[in-house]
């Protein structure tokens, strides 16, 4: 029904609106970035890039309550978001007990992950592709996916190569895309005047 | 109170139309917190495009028809208005668009 459409739709784009600041972008792109720097760097550095990488998220979520929700107001929406939420939350938590169990087989020293390396690799690639495709799919961010290419991408070409250059590169270009998106934002949507947040009444 | 309705509507079903609800300003704030929870004043704005004066207005008409609920807060030390579409509002915007609707359907 036309009318159902379009009021999905109007949720959507509210939903949206308060997703383009280009904060899931720099998140992703520091996440790139950190993993390189905990392969390559030395080991104080390397264990301030593993520090880095666990704060990303608390820093994530402080960024879109400083940054965001001053400049976009607050909201809340409504359940379905929280019933896609969940199962999103089901899909990633399942991704980090597959990770986690693949790590512990690598350190374990399993034959077969060496025997088949060039199908790890590519596994690899798209089990991380899949992950942020169910973001994408379930938070109805277009732009994870293009992320989510890009990232599974880089982890297949750093273990086929052997070399972590690829993640550096990934992380560069889909950071420089969210500081792009937030400077935008940030033009878009300068902080409002005092009086706004109380309607002036 | 709701709707401004006149009396005798018969066989003018615009008549009978919400008019509270069918302002185009007061439609999209409406529509806008029919799709989500509850929201700040300023989401409204920003989702709306309107001044803060206009959707203040706008605002204190749908409050007091009683469509909308708002709740004026603290956010720090910031006043902070966070506004809720009522059951009653929820019931009158379905019913105005089935109205709309059965009515945009009747001319084709």
């Amino acid at each position: 029904m036309p009318q159902e459409m379009n009021l999905k739709e109007l949720e959507r784009k509210a939903w949206r609106s308060f997703h383009q600041d280009g904060l899931w972008d720099m998140l992703f792109g520091l996440i790139l970035l950190t993993v390189y720097g905990g392969g390559t760097l030395g080991e104080p550095q390397r264990f301030a890039a593993w520090a880095l990488l666990l704060s990303l998220g608390p820093l994530f979520t402080l960024a879109k309550k400083r940054i965001t929700v001053p400049r976009m107001g607050f909201v809340e929406f409504g359940p379905a978001r929280r019933s896609r939420r969940r199962k999103l939350t089901t899909v990633l938590t399942l991704a980090v007990f597959v990770t986690v169990a693949l790590l512990l087989a690598t350190i374990g020293g399993a034959s077969w992950i060496s025997d088949q390396h060039v199908l790890v690799s590519f596994g690899l690639g798209l089990g991380v592709f899949l992950s942020l495709g169910a973001m994408a799919y379930w938070m109805d961010l277009d732009r994870l996916y293009v992320i989510g290419f890009v990232f599974g991408a880089a982890i297949t070409a750093t273990e086929l190569l052997d070399n972590p250059t690829p993640l550096l590169v990934a992380g560069v270009l889909v950071l420089f895309s969210g500081l792009v998106l937030l400077t935008r934002f940030l033009r878009a949507y300068p902080l409002p005047v005092e009086d706004h947040h109380n309607g002036g009444r | 109170m709701a709707g401004d309705k006149t009396s005798d509507t018969s066989g003018r079903p615009l008549l009978t139309i919400n008019r509270l609800i069918h302002e185009p300003a007061r439609l999209v704030i409406v529509s806008t917190l029919y799709v989500v929870e509850r929201a700040d004043f300023l989401f409204l704005m920003r989702q709306t495009n309107m001044t803060q004066g206009n959707l203040s207005s706008h605002m204190n008409k749908l409050e007091a028809a009683g469509y909308i609920e708002v709740t004026k807060g603290f956010k720090g030390k910031r006043p902070h208005t966070m506004l809720r579409l009522t059951d009653s509002g929820r019931a009158a915007f379905d019913a105005y668009r089935q109205q709309m609707q059965k009515m945009l359907s009747q001319t084709h």
